[in-house]
């Protein structure tokens, strides 16, 4: 008997704890819920980039020289073929007035030169007399025409070379002026690289002492972005867009597509290629756009009319694989209890989603939270405690 | 009485009368059959609970309650990261870790019962501690059945695995959420321990014809020694 009253005891335990637990725990859910609305719906693509100036000008020098005076400062406003730095130039003045006396020695040979031609061509018409009347002979004769001859060429060699000279001295000075560095444009000095004292080098590759400074036209703002190859059918030029810097996040900024890359390019830290996208900025009141600034873009490829609409948070895809496709389900809250409605969805942007299928305007539609809502099956007793 | 016969009435003596048990069982030992049974039953469990759980509710619930200073991303990809495991695997390891785990801690325990027999010297050899360790679990079975009834009856699929420990005392009685600091503790103290350590405590007596208090303080000091440490580190 006493046995018996043990393992009675036992069995109540296994059997009686669950039973009490499940009788005893509240299993209503609490959720939230949000209701259909009206709203236009704008299907966008996403990108990222860089603002940058049109319009820019980036300095380098062709010369190799010390800098010897730096007039701007970064930020400055300048006009075009305002003096904005001197390199060192005593190398190049020296080589000028090496070239100008090289040019002053040359027309003196020329004038040389010609003295003697005048000489030989006198004396020439004396021996063509005495050659007519046989007092020279012919060999005689011949020979002093021949001097005459390489006289005019002696002329004819030291005006070439003046000309050669000439041009060391163009080359020459031409150096000399490349030591002064104008603003091409009319502009803003966005990036100085090179301070007094430091070696400019001509280059075209990036190194250091390459670049001297940055010009750009503060008007011509634009933001630089790289739209994936599988969402660049959907951009065209002219199609609105919103930007937000990571540097005002709370601000968006309206734009508008420019221009469009032909060719796409690998960018780095993304896969597959991507083209680069131009969008014009249309406003950026109350905010300083600085370039180089990092930003995203949301382009809108295609816009609604105001459409009864859901947050894509509140609706529930599964993929149905042996049918190849998406089921979109919600629940609907009816006396206390989540229903399963299955729904037509049309497009979306970030946050909604358009609802095709027919849905109480007024009806209470579970929207999370999303650790319930994803667990959430037809028939379950639910608790709103939050309406959206 | 034939041998199996005694073997059914030396399980049923644990629950009932646990010192007659531990007569027979001192003189045919055989811990390998609460050792099996403890084992398989867990195992069964365990496959049980896998085949009923919601295993994303799961993973969701197991990453909530392991760190709750992680963020949002590192959930995020905590979560990715065992359910790419899959649920299968997971069980499978968890399986594995018991077949090591509980020989282990019996082995433990009765090493417990031979340092104490050594310092009172009640010369009992380790295969005497091992049948004390073992025969005394036997009695988790019954928390045991009671996580298999939890499931069984469960309407949903997201059942917590603390219900697997089927008499913990804060599922029981207190029901406090994962994020105190006396979760872990309460969802880990399961009354069958008590039960435990009073018929090792017995057992023990049994083995080496101590005092009954003697016996109940000696099966009892692991009990305290385990939870005292845990709770002062909570409080501390």
């Amino acid at each position: 008997m006493k046995n018996f009253l043990i393992f009675m005891g036992i069995l109540s335990v296994i059997v009686g704890i669950p039973l009490i637990k499940k009788v005893t725990t509240d299993s209503t859910k609490e959720v939230n819920v949000v209701a259909t609305e009206m709203r236009a719906i704008q299907t966008a693509v996403l990108a990222s980039g860089r603002l940058a100036h049109e319009d820019q000008v980036r300095l380098t020098t062709e010369v190799i020289a010390k800098v010897k005076q730096v007039l701007v400062k970064e930020g400055d406003f300048v006009s075009k073929n305002q003096l904005l730095l001197v390199l060192d130039d005593e190398t190049f003045k020296a080589t000028v007035e090496q070239r100008q006396a090289a040019v002053r020695m040359q027309k003196i040979d020329i004038e040389k030169q010609q003295i003697q031609l005048r000489k030989y061509e006198r004396q020439w018409q004396r021996k063509k007399r005495l050659h007519e009347q046989k007092l020279l002979d012919d060999d005689a004769f011949d020979e002093f025409t021949s001097q005459l001859e390489l006289a005019r060429i002696n002329v004819k060699s030291a005006t070439e070379s003046l000309r050669q000279t000439k041009a060391l001295l163009s080359q020459a000075e031409d150096q000399l002026k490349k030591t002064r560095v104008l603003s091409p444009i009319n502009g803003k000095v966005t990036s100085l690289d090179i301070k007094e004292g430091e070696t400019a080098i001509a280059s075209t590759t990036n190194i250091a002492g390459s670049s001297l400074m940055t010009i750009a036209d503060p008007d011509s703002m634009l933001t630089e972005v790289f739209v994936d190859e599988a969402d660049v059918a959907d951009i065209k030029v002219g199609q609105p867009a919103k930007i937000v810097a990571i540097a005002y996040p709370d601000n968006h900024i309206d734009a508008e597509v420019k221009s469009i890359a032909t060719s796409a390019r690998t960018v780095s830290g993304r896969q597959g290629l991507s083209f680069l996208v131009k969008l014009k900025i249309l406003s950026s009141e109350e905010i300083q756009l600085k370039p180089g600034m990092s930003c995203r873009a949301e382009i809108f490829t295609n816009s609604t009319q105001p459409v009864r609409s859901l947050p894509i948070k509140s609706i529930i895809s599964q993929e149905v694989r042996s049918e190849n496709i998406i089921k979109h389900h919600v629940f609907i809250i009816e006396d206390g209890v989540a229903r399963k409605i299955p729904i037509e969805t049309g497009i979306s942007d970030d946050s909604y989603q358009q609802i095709l299928s027919k849905l109480d305007k007024d009806a209470q539609v579970v929207s999370g939270p999303d650790r319930i809502l994803r667990h959430l099956k037809d028939g379950e007793t639910v608790n709103v405690v939050e309406a959206e | 009485m034939d041998k199996n016969a005694g073997l059914m009435t030396t399980v049923g003596q644990i629950f009932t009368s646990p010192t007659q048990a531990f007569e027979s069982i001192k003189t045919q030992g055989r811990a390998w059959f609460p050792l099996i049974t403890i084992i398989l039953s867990t195992i069964l469990l365990m496959y049980f609970y896998f085949s009923s759980v919601d295993f994303q509710w799961f993973i969701e619930r197991t990453v909530e309650i392991s760190d709750k200073d992680l963020s949002s991303a590192q959930k995020e990809q905590a979560i990715n990261l065992y359910l790419s495991i899959g649920k299968d695997k997971m069980m499978y390891g968890m399986v594995g870790s018991m077949v090591i785990f509980l020989p282990l801690l019996f082995c433990l325990f009765a090493l417990y019962f031979l340092i104490v027999s050594n310092i009172r010297n009640d010369n009992l050899r380790f295969g005497d501690a091992f049948n004390i360790a073992c025969w005394s679990n036997l009695v988790s079975l019954v928390p045991t059945l009671v996580g298999f009834a939890h499931i069984a009856i469960s309407d949903s699929s997201q059942i917590s695995q603390t219900l697997l420990k089927g008499l913990n005392i804060n599922d029981l009685l207190f029901n406090i959420a994962p994020d105190n600091i006396w979760y872990s503790f309460m969802t880990n103290f399961d009354l069958s321990y008590i039960w435990i350590s009073i018929i090792s405590g017995l057992g023990y007596k049994v083995y080496a014809k101590t005092s009954l208090t003697t016996g109940i303080i000696i099966g009892f000091i692991p009990f305290i020694l385990i939870n005292g440490v845990w709770a002062l580190i909570i409080l501390l």
